[in-house]
């Protein structure tokens, strides 16, 4: 059986078209899952394009999904960003699935079983999360490769203009030159491959949240490198975060995914079914929304931002809910939130 | 069995009903920049007027920008005669106004320092989750004659120990024809570079100082970074001090 997905796609090239905005309604027996990904306002004021990427992806009983930031230092982030949210959901399948089979047949972690193994969870989140580190330098490379022929192919359609258009003789070494000069004055479309020669995956720098949930045991799993936020909300109405991401001091700076010390900053963790049954909803953000959430005044604002949001998205049908959250991502004001904007949020039918 | 439904698209829908009201914090995020004059008794005449005018310059273009306008928060330090907090601390930048320059008096640089020091730990708004955002790293200006007469020496040592720490980034700036260069070096916070002090040096200066706050303000605003933001170059009347 495969599996199904939604979201943001896989861009195969720097001139892919990527949507503004990607939005997301979706029903998994007693869950529902509502999502939006919008550009932010600095991104369209800029015509820089939506650098966020959010994916889901279901299969049996699992249901998997992740949201990422690309940092707007990094030149191609976007593409990371839609590789990282894809790769790291269908990483995720992989490794339950091969598991699954390890056990010959008895599905892991469901409800019937008596004491879900946390430790065998946590080890699927951190190899998927690793695979899919290594997916994007992989994807690095292959970029890089399609830019240097792509800058080699145009070096060469250059030097043949040239050629023809020489009337006089001129040495090869005056060709060679003047081909330089004009492909350096092509801008955009003749950039370095990847990371000017540094390590390729700079250029795909991204953040990586992403959660896995047993849509019949309710068993969850949670892994994050870099800002955003991974809350949950119990039938109380308390918001928890269920991970306390490492962050590095400065404001503003990140740790990201595709740097080569990342695991030193990831945290992972299992929360099993006797656990989960505490929290209703689960929110995943970036850190465009997670920025105007988190921060007083008021002092309590992420829990008035966490139980207000559960009961917006309870009064209507997942499709309506659908268009009014995207609605809201696009159109809310907060001080200085100019960021690209990316929440999914899963919430069980019943706050019971 | 897992039922499941796909639902996307852009289509507006007339029948949607009312908009999502949900609280957002009302915290902002500043962009902190500081200015360090050197308005002593060097600076007399044209380079203190050039200065001046660099000041109205320098606020007629970060005004101009509407993110920078949002989150630029601004201190002027004076070093000339004794140095003074002109702003009395950071103002937003809507509310600046470029306070009036004479020049006269010694180069207290250490004693503009140490008010920089005071800010920087007394002013500076650290993340609390509940409470302030947290600011943006500072960018702090530090335009000098290269002759500071008092004991500059323990508070640069300081800033250079935060800057390494990343709490602020620093740029020194030498000005005048007869700037002693190992002077400069030795007093060099971040990175370093020399002028002539004619009117048009000051514009490009002040030019630059704009270009460098208004792209760090949209560099900020945009998303996080995983890496440090280089300086934009600098026109080639302000040359790297190596």
């Amino acid at each position: 059986m495969s599996y199904e997905s939604w979201g943001d796609q896989i861009l195969g090239e720097p001139e892919d078209e990527y949507p503004d905005e990607c939005s997301l309604g979706l029903t998994f027996g007693r869950y529902y899952l509502v999502g939006a990904s919008v550009r932010g306002r600095m991104h369209i004021r800029n015509q820089i394009p939506r650098e966020d990427a959010v994916a889901v992806y279901h299969k049996g009983d699992w249901l998997t999904f992740a949201v990422s930031d690309g940092v707007g230092s990094s030149k191609y982030s976007r593409l990371g960003a839609t590789c990282a949210v894809n790769r790291v959901c269908q990483n995720l399948h992989a490794q339950i699935d091969k598991l699954t089979t390890a056990r010959k047949g008895v599905i892991p972690w469901s409800i019937r079983e008596a004491s879900p193994k946390s430790e065998e969870l946590e080890n699927v989140m951190i190899e998927s999360m690793r695979n899919t580190a290594d997916n994007l330098k992989e994807y690095a490379e292959t970029l890089a490769k399609t830019l240097a022929r792509r800058e080699n192919t145009e070096k060469n359609e250059i030097a043949c203009s040239l050629a023809t258009s020489t009337t006089q003789e001129s040495d090869a070494n005056e060709r060679d030159k003047q081909t330089s000069q004009k492909v350096g004055s092509l801008g955009g479309k003749t950039d370095l491959p990847l990371g000017n020669g540094a390590t390729p995956s700079n250029d795909l720098h991204c953040t990586l949240l992403a959660f896995g949930l047993n849509v019949k045991s309710g068993t969850m799993a949670v892994a994050q490198v870099g800002d955003g936020l991974i809350l949950g909300l119990t039938g109380d109405l308390k918001a928890i975060p269920l991970i306390e991401p490492q962050m590095p001091g400065q404001t503003g700076q990140t740790y990201v995914i595709t740097q080569k010390d990342w695991e030193r900053y990831s945290s992972v963790k299992v929360i099993p079914r006797e656990q989960s049954k505490g929290y209703v909803t689960v929110y995943l953000m970036t850190d465009g929304v997670a920025d105007d959430c988190q921060y007083g005044p008021p002092e309590d604002i992420l829990q008035r931002w966490a139980s207000e949001m559960d009961s917006e998205i309870r009064k209507y049908d997942v499709e309506t809910t659908r268009e009014r959250l995207r609605r809201y991502m696009n159109d809310y004001q907060a001080k200085g939130s100019y960021d690209d904007r990316t929440l999914v949020a899963v919430y069980r039918r019943s706050r019971q | 069995m897992t039922d499941k439904a796909k639902a996307k698209g852009d289509s507006v829908n007339p029948a949607i009903p009312e908009p999502m009201r949900i609280s957002v914090g009302e915290g902002e995020r500043r962009l902190p920049v500081y200015l360090l004059l050197d308005t002593s008794g060097s600076m007399t005449g044209a380079p203190i007027e050039a200065v001046r005018r660099g000041v109205e310059q320098f606020k007629l273009d970060v005004q101009g920008d509407t993110f920078a306008l949002e989150t630029v928060w601004v201190g002027v330090i004076t070093v000339g005669g004794r140095a003074e907090f002109v702003t009395k601390g950071l103002v937003p930048f809507g509310q600046f106004m470029p306070p009036p320059l004479n020049a006269g008096g010694q180069t207290p640089l250490g004693q503009a320092l140490w008010l920089l020091i005071e800010s920087l730990d007394k002013d500076l708004r650290r993340p609390v989750k509940g409470g302030p955002k947290g600011d943006w790293r500072p960018l702090v200006f530090i335009l000098t004659d290269g002759e500071p007469t008092d004991d500059w020496r323990e508070p640069r040592e300081k800033i250079v120990q935060r800057e390494k720490a990343k709490i602020c980034k620093a740029v020194t700036v030498g000005c005048g024809p007869y700037i002693n260069p190992q002077n400069l070096r030795d007093i060099a916070i971040g990175e370093t570079f020399n002028m002539d002090n004619d009117s048009a040096s000051f514009r490009a200066l002040f030019d630059w100082m704009s270009t460098l706050v208004q792209s760090e303000s949209k560099s900020c605003s945009q998303t996080g970074r995983a890496t440090d933001v280089t300086l934009p170059p600098p026109p080639d009347l302000i040359q790297p001090t190596f």
